[in-house]
């Protein structure tokens, strides 16, 4: 559905509220925030390859955290932009399971205009939360 | 006004209390350094953050934050808490912080303004284009495999021993530029494979690179200022704020996580998430404190490397060796540590963790660990300012006992940054510092826009703050006039 910046979280890192109608496209519009948190332009598409990734944890809130460090890790360690396009995401008794499909462009500065770098995401008031029928999420980024 | 906020008892007018009895679980009292003025401008979150670090096990005397504090995850920004791993003590990586060993070292030369005015742009130009900024910057310098582990347990020594500065350099960092207890092995892969282009590149955010002066109007206290290297009129300055990179951000991210999992088998049930703790005596308590010892050699390594590129640069541009232009280190100091020092509680000297995050060490004339030259002086401590109000040179006293011996690191934002890019245009912002004769280039104007220096507190009552309170001293006003921002 959509994620919105909350100012009165952080002065100085930035912070969401994220909300859509199923755990995926939650997923899918937390991608979308923490690139909205450190680029201020995508520059146009030069065809990102895809890219396909799974991940395991033992909750959905861990699950969230674990997934946007996961786009973190490409971008530092790969020099990827990883854009989840969808998502599915499986509720277990025990686990919580993501499987994203992914476009994955490599960092040029001279498309990319970047504003902040994220370091990290916080466990700061971070939660996922099912309220009639609507999943929302908090999410503050360290930068 | 927080609830919390209203518990505050004033100790004297740069200190206030709040009492255990104002929360439950609290161990201690939580002292807030800062005059009236300082004390309204901090957000109420500080104010619940020092009360929860009180509740760390093993916390001594006083969890504490300093004039420049500002919200945080877990601590506060500005926070400051020793705890004694005899005593049940923990470590927590919300004391430290993400960007571990994020600090600032200062560099003199033997330049004046006068001499190099009409150089600085095209100065700034090239240290733009020399020292890699902003997001997806890569070092010179990729590190893997054993050589990595070589870096993360020797610091700046690394960098020094590979060519990249000199032997004196090491003296004049905290720590010597190496932290004892680095343990590779505690380090994962991610946050090997995160950091292995990022070495020797500033970062974005607050990270900066500044070409400064040091007014003879500015000159606050003129023997120490002699003592730590500033000898001339105008004489030019170059501060660089950086820190460990993507390595330190995913050491604290893997070990929040660990601790999150692992606390309730100690019995730890802290009120954040963000104070995550392990008894400092536990195996995930001694893991986190070797891989985060090698995010500080990483941090050293870093600036030292960052250090080692502007000598390059002004070498070529002055066509003079880095020794003839007197590009010389005065001190590195670290702003997000946790670290084992001794300290006194009660007449007896103790072996403490000492947890700072935004918070500077700040030792007194005569204490270990000072460079010989700087012993009867102090510690130099540098406070970085924002790129329009300048920074300054401090020294650290014998009055700062009570928060062992810590002071400020920063003025500490005033604004969001959505406040911040709503109220400043970068491009706006660049010409007018530009035509007030700060010459800056970034990678990123929305960035600029949200370092701008009305986003940030008075520096000057920050500095002024700590120096009431007997934490530091101020030393020099350094007045910026080229400024190269991640």
């Amino acid at each position: 559905m959509a994620f919105e910046r909350i100012d009165d979280i952080t002065r100085a890192d930035v912070a969401f509220k994220i909300s859509a109608g199923s755990p995926g496209a939650l997923f899918v519009e937390a991608g979308a925030a923490l690139w909205a948190a450190m680029l201020e332009d995508m520059g146009p598409s030069s065809g990102a390859p895809p890219m396909r990734f799974e991940l395991q944890a033992e909750s959905i809130e861990a699950l969230l955290h674990l997934f946007l460090d996961e786009l973190l890790y490409h971008k530092d360690a790969e020099g990827l932009i990883v854009v989840p396009s969808a998502a599915e995401v499986e509720l277990g008794a025990a686990d919580a399971i993501v499987r994203c499909d992914a476009l994955a462009e490599r960092i040029d500065p001279a498309v990319h205009r970047f504003v902040v770098d994220v370091k990290a995401v916080t466990m700061h008031r971070f939660s996922v939360r099912r309220e009639g029928g609507i999943w929302t999420a908090t999410v503050v980024f360290d930068v | 006004m927080g609830k919390i906020r209203e518990s505050l008892r004033k100790i004297s007018d740069h200190c206030h209390e709040i009492p255990p009895s104002s929360r439950k679980g609290m161990l201690a009292p939580a002292r807030i350094y800062g005059g009236d003025a300082l004390l309204k401008s901090m957000d109420d979150a500080v104010f619940e953050q020092a009360a929860n670090v009180a509740m760390l096990p093993g916390i001594q005397k006083y969890a504490l934050c300093m004039p420049d504090g500002h919200s945080g995850y877990g601590f506060p920004i500005g926070g400051v808490a020793a705890v004694d791993p005899e005593d049940g003590g923990v470590i927590s990586p919300g004391g430290i912080g993400f960007d571990i060993n994020c600090g600032i070292r200062l560099m003199a030369t033997s330049l004046t303004l006068s001499e190099i005015e009409k150089e600085i742009p095209a100065l700034v130009d090239r240290l733009f284009a020399r020292v890699p900024s902003g997001v997806g910057a890569t070092g010179e310098v990729a590190l893997k495999g054993s050589r990595l582990e070589e870096a993360m347990t020797k610091g700046a020594l690394w960098a020094v021993q590979n060519g990249y500065g000199e032997p004196e350099d090491l003296e004049y960092c905290e720590e010597n530029g190496r932290m004892e207890g680095a343990d590779p092995d505690a380090v994962s892969q991610r946050a090997r494979e995160r950091g292995k282009n990022q070495i020797g590149t500033l970062g974005s955010g607050n990270h900066f690179l500044e070409i400064q002066v040091a007014e003879s109007s500015g000159i606050i206290d003129a023997n120490r200022a002699h003592a730590f290297g500033i000898d001339r009129e105008d004489q030019i300055m170059v501060m660089i704020h950086s820190g460990s990179r993507a390595t330190g951000h995913q050491i604290a991210t893997d070990y929040l996580r660990l601790f999150l999992s692992a606390q309730h088998r100690y019995g730890l049930n802290l009120p954040d998430r963000e104070l995550a703790s392990a008894p400092f005596h536990s195996d995930e308590g001694r893991a986190y404190f070797g891989a985060m010892n090698c995010a500080i050699n990483i941090a050293f390594l870093n600036r030292q490397l960052i250090m080692h590129s502007v000598r390059e640069v002004f070498a070529d541009h002055f066509k003079k060796s880095p020794r003839e232009l007197g590009l010389r280190l005065i001190y590195d100091v670290c702003h997000n540590t946790a670290k084992l020092e001794h300290h006194e509680i009660d007449g007896k000297t103790r072996r403490l963790l000492v947890h700072r995050k935004g918070a500077t060490r700040a030792f007194g004339p005569g204490m270990k660990g000072i460079p010989g030259r700087y012993t009867q002086h102090g510690q130099p401590v540098i406070v970085g300012g924002s790129m329009e109000s300048g920074s300054y040179l401090c020294a650290g006293t014998a009055s700062a006992a009570g928060t062992f011996y810590s002071t400020v690191h920063g003025s500490g934002r005033a604004m969001s940054r959505t406040q911040a890019r709503k109220a400043f245009n970068g491009r706006e912002l660049q010409q007018s510092l530009g035509s007030r004769g700060i010459h800056v280039r970034t990678a990123s104007f929305s960035g600029l826009a949200e370092e701008a220096g009305g986003a940030y507190k008075d520096i000057d009552a920050v500095v002024g703050a700590a120096s009431a309170a007997g934490l530091s001293v101020p030393v020099a006003r350094l007045k910026p006039v080229g400024n190269v921002k991640g």
